[in-house]
Formats: C-alpha cells, structure tokens, sequence
C-alpha cells in the first residue's frame, strides 16, 4: 500500500501537467461539457477537460471526488438498466448497486453499509455507502465510496467520492459531502 | 494444495488401492474443513436431524456410516463425498415439495456412495491430482466456496452407467423405504425446466445438463410405472424445513435474481406455501427481471399479496413505488402512507417518505 502511494505521488505532478489544475481559493468550477459547477476542496487537483469533473488531493487511486451526468441510456448499461429523467431515487440506488456488482469490472466483497434519500443540486436524490475490495491488479486494498445520484431530463447525475478505508476515507469524506452538497445545475461564472 | 502435495509419487512405486483411498479421502476431508471455514453449513441441528432420519430411513445398515448437512446455497443441489457426507442445499430444500421428493435426491446421492463411484472415477482418471485439476473448473467457480471440494464430490459429474446405476438404486431404496416412487420423474422435470428458463448453460446442478435430466425424467417415469403408491410425507417435510426454505428465498431476494424468484414461485401455488411473503416475492421477481409485462404481473402479485394479508406491509412499500413509477400519484400515495404507518421503522421508509413528498409536491404544482 505505502508503495503504491508512493507511486501515485510521483504520477501526481504529471497528473498536473496533463490537465490537472489546483483548486483555487473559492472558485466553482465544471467541467469542460456539461452544466454543472461545484466548489471543490481547496488545494486539491481537478480535471475539468473531460464531460466529468474529476478531483484528488492525494492521487486518484487514493481518494478521488468524480461529478458527471451520464446520459440515461448508458449510466447502468453492465445492469441492462435504463433510468428515464422520472426515475426515483429508490429505483436509481438500486440501479447503480446492481451496476457495481455486473460486468467484467465487478466490484468484489461488495457491502452497502447504508442507502438513503438525500438531495442533489436540490433535487431528490440517494446517497449510498459502499465497502468492497480492490482488484487484486491494483494491490486489493479495503475501499469505501459515497455515491449522491439524481435523475436529470440530460441523463444520471452522479458525485461519487472513493478512497481507501484506512485513513483517506475518513480524513476526506467531509469535505466530498460538502463539495456535493455545493453543486448546481448552472455553468460556472467565467 | 493437498492434490499437488500427492501428486508425487516416487519413481518406480505402483500405488495399491489402499494408497488410492487414503489419498482420496485426504484430500476431500481437506476440502470438507474448507467448506466448514467458509461458514457454508446452514449449523440447524434439528434441520440436520430430520435430514439424517429420511438418509437413516433410506439406507438404514449405514446408519452412521452416511451424514447428511445442509448447505447454505440458494441453487438446487446436493452432493456426496467419499468420506460419506452427503450436503444438501437450502435451494434445493426450497424446490422440493414433500419428504418422498427428498428422499428421491438423498436416494441418487446415496447410490453413488454405495456404488463407489468417487474411487472408481479416481482409478479411471489414473489418480487423485489429476481429478483435483482437470476436473470441472467452471463448477468450482459458479459455486463459490465450494472450491474443490466440488472436484472429489458427485457434482463433478459421471459416466452416464454411474448415474444410471444410481438411479436404480435410489429408486429402489425410495420404494423399499416406503416413499412414493412417483414423485422422482415430476422433479427432474421441474429441474429440466428451471434449467431452461433461467438459461442456466452449465447447470451446478447434480443431475447435470438438460438432456441428462430428460433422459432421468423418463428413465424414472418408466421406473415408476408399476410401482405401488407410497407416502409424500408433505407436513413433515414442511415443518422441519420451512425455516431454511425461507432463508433462502430470501437470500435470492437480497439478490435480487427475478428469474430465480419466478423460477421457484412461478407454479400455480406456490407461492402461497410461503405466506405471508410468497406473493410479494413473486411480484418482485418480476419486478426484477422486468421483462415486457412484468411490470403489470408484479403488481398482480403485490395486490394478491396485500388481499390475503392486508398487514403485510413490505407489499404496500413495492406496490406504492411501482404505482409511482406508472404515475398513478394518488394510488401511490395511499400505498406508501399505509407502509410507512404499518413499518416506521423499516429501511426502506425513508425513501417511502421521500416519495411521497416528491409526489405530493407534484400534484400540487
């Protein structure tokens, strides 16, 4: 584990270089395609050049903060699922579980520890806790991810945060919640 | 690692049957303590009991000799060991209907323990190791903590004059105890069936593939055909087992696997032989599998469900999401006020709380 953040960090600057930028004081940002902004954590790194909103503080396989809307047709296509801009949050959360545990990326040792109504960009939304494992590929560390989801009329919208369960799930979780709860359905001021 | 380990043999050493046997039953105790560490047994000592008394029943001079467990597993199987331990599924427990039915599995289980057929199969593939590696990969891996265990049972399948000789003796033990003989050929057609519907392509199961099942299905119809009637035993086999037939029907709900909801509760009747959840299950297994038409035979079932038991509250809670999902606001309303009021407590009522708030802003707008 301490090998692979080690790595990370030394890929972090080049992270930066390819797109990566630093959170600036209270800035909002969105990404490069999509009309959404949010008020990421400061002095994290994010990645806006892509339809998603990407952010770390520490290197992406270590805690990562993701916010994209992702057409209806293609959000839980692994599940054979499709969501419609009417879809319940119920239904959503189920939906997006069932899409973690299908295809050939399945999540393993998968455990909902909590699923619950809560609100995204002030629509009804779910916001579902997560405990799996890692691919062993990736060294298969104990992982955690907190997922707030809403169905838009322009597909899902989702804000996911993952991070390993030792340390930098707790030390950041705070501030993924209040980074989802900042978002809007607006562009970001230029 | 136990089939590697005797996959050694010194050079120039033939190795006696007695070798052979030690080396069989050692690797398979090994596997069986795997079994054990990964909590598969279902640990219901009276369930075990009841078990063991229809085996002792069956094959009474073993009495002792031949165990029988049941195993935590929602798919329809059962298999036996070399060192005489026969396991059961729970998801078989929850397909079968009566105690003649049981005995009939138990039966063809057994018959391959009295037949030797685990050594035997040991001699024809020359020796232990090469059972424990080339042997049905694709079974230890759908039946997840089994591991190899699956390799030295009866699941990793026989030559087609093993299964048959059996058969004949499971069929005759079945009638010798007293059971009815004609319950064998209905079950191996309903696990033919199930084995088409859910498109199960490599069938854990233990009587294998579907032409083998078609091929039992008349083998026992004509077994049967001149056989005196025999005792079903419904109520005894219902009360010893319902605790486990409900667990697993459950643990297929927690994964939300519609086909095998359907394939389970699908029969006329059968769902209510699990009231009061039967009916629900059954519209949530279409609502899981959501195939053209479902949507509508599920909320048939929560209806059916909520007729037979106006309480049963998890049957509001789906009907009241389905009918939200259809629009019909005001039906759904109705539905989830009556769950949260009949369940404040249940996980799922803060979504029922949050719909019908959603709805009521809706209808006001």
């Amino acid at each position: 584990m301490i090998r692979y953040a080690a790595i990370l960090a030394l890929l972090l600057p080049g992270l930066a270089i390819a797109g990566w930028e630093p959170v600036e004081g209270s800035k909002r940002v969105g990404p490069g395609k999509g009309d959404f902004s949010v008020q990421l954590p400061e002095a994290w790194l994010y990645d806006s050049s892509r339809h998603s909103l990407d952010a770390s503080h520490d290197g992406v396989g270590l805690d990562r903060i993701t916010v994209a809307i992702t057409a209806h047709k293609k959000t839980f296509k692994n599940a054979k699922k499709e969501s419609t801009p009417k879809s319940a949050p119920e239904d959503l959360a189920e939906d997006y579980i069932a899409e973690l545990q299908a295809g050939p990326n399945a999540l393993r040792d998968l455990v909902v520890v909590s699923n619950e109504p809560a609100e995204l960009a002030g629509k009804p939304a779910f916001r579902v806790h997560l405990k799996y494992r890692a691919p062993e590929s990736t060294g298969g560390a104990a992982m955690e991810s907190v997922a707030i989801g809403t169905a838009l009329n322009s597909g899902v919208m989702l804000a996911t945060f993952e991070a390993p369960s030792i340390h930098y799930f707790e030390r950041w979780i705070g501030k993924f919640d209040a980074a989802a709860g900042s978002i809007t359905l607006s562009p970001p001021p230029k | 690692m136990g089939a590697a380990l005797l996959a050694w043999v010194a050079p120039g050493h033939a190795i006696t049957e007695q070798e052979q046997r030690a080396r069989l039953l050692f690797v398979t105790r090994e596997e069986e303590a795997h079994l054990e560490a990964q909590g598969l047994p279902y640990g219901d000592a009276a369930l075990d009991a009841y078990l063991q008394s229809v085996m002792d029943r069956l094959y009474p001079e073993r009495h002792g000799e031949y165990r029988v467990r049941a195993l935590r597993d929602t798919e329809f199987n059962a298999f036996a060991v070399a060192t005489g331990n026969l396991y059961i599924f729970t998801g078989a427990l929850l397909r079968l209907r009566n105690e003649a039915e049981l005995a009939a599995v138990l039966g063809h289980e057994g018959g391959h323990l009295v037949g030797d057929h685990m050594y035997k199969r040991t001699v024809e593939s020359k020796s232990v190791a090469r059972i424990g590696s080339a042997l049905t990969l694709g079974l230890a891996t759908t039946l997840s903590g089994l591991g190899a265990l699956v390799n030295y049972s009866t699941m990793a399948g026989f030559s087609r004059d093993f299964e048959r000789e059996a058969d004949r003796t499971g069929f005759q033990r079945l009638t010798a105890a007293g059971y009815e003989p004609k319950v064998a050929a209905p079950l191996f057609d309903r696990m033919a069936r199930e084995v088409t519907e859910r498109k199960i392509k490599q069938a854990p199961y233990i009587f294998a593939d579907h032409p083998k099942l078609l091929e039992r299905v008349h083998n026992f119809a004509t077994l049967a055909a001149g056989s005196p009637a025999g005792e079903l035993r419904v109520n005894e086999f219902v009360a010893a087992t319902q605790a486990a037939r409900v667990a697993a029907l459950e643990q297929i709900h927690e994964r939300k696997d519609g086909a095998e909801l359907i394939a389970v509760l699908g029969d006329d009747g059968r769902a209510a032989e699990f009231a009061p959840s039967g009916e629900f299950l059954l519209g949530e297994g279409y609502r899981f599998r959501a195939a053209d038409g479902d949507e509508s035979r599920a909320l048939e079932h929560y209806t059916r469900s909520i007729e037979q038991y106006p309480d049963f509250a998890p049957a509001y809670g789906a009907r009241g999401r389905l009918r939200a999902r259809r629009g019909e606001h005001e039906a759904a309303m109705v539905d989830l006020e009556r769950f949260v009021t009949l369940a404040p407590t249940a996980q799922e009522t803060p979504y029922a709380r949050q719909t019908i708030d959603r709805l009521k802003k809706d209808s006001s707008k």
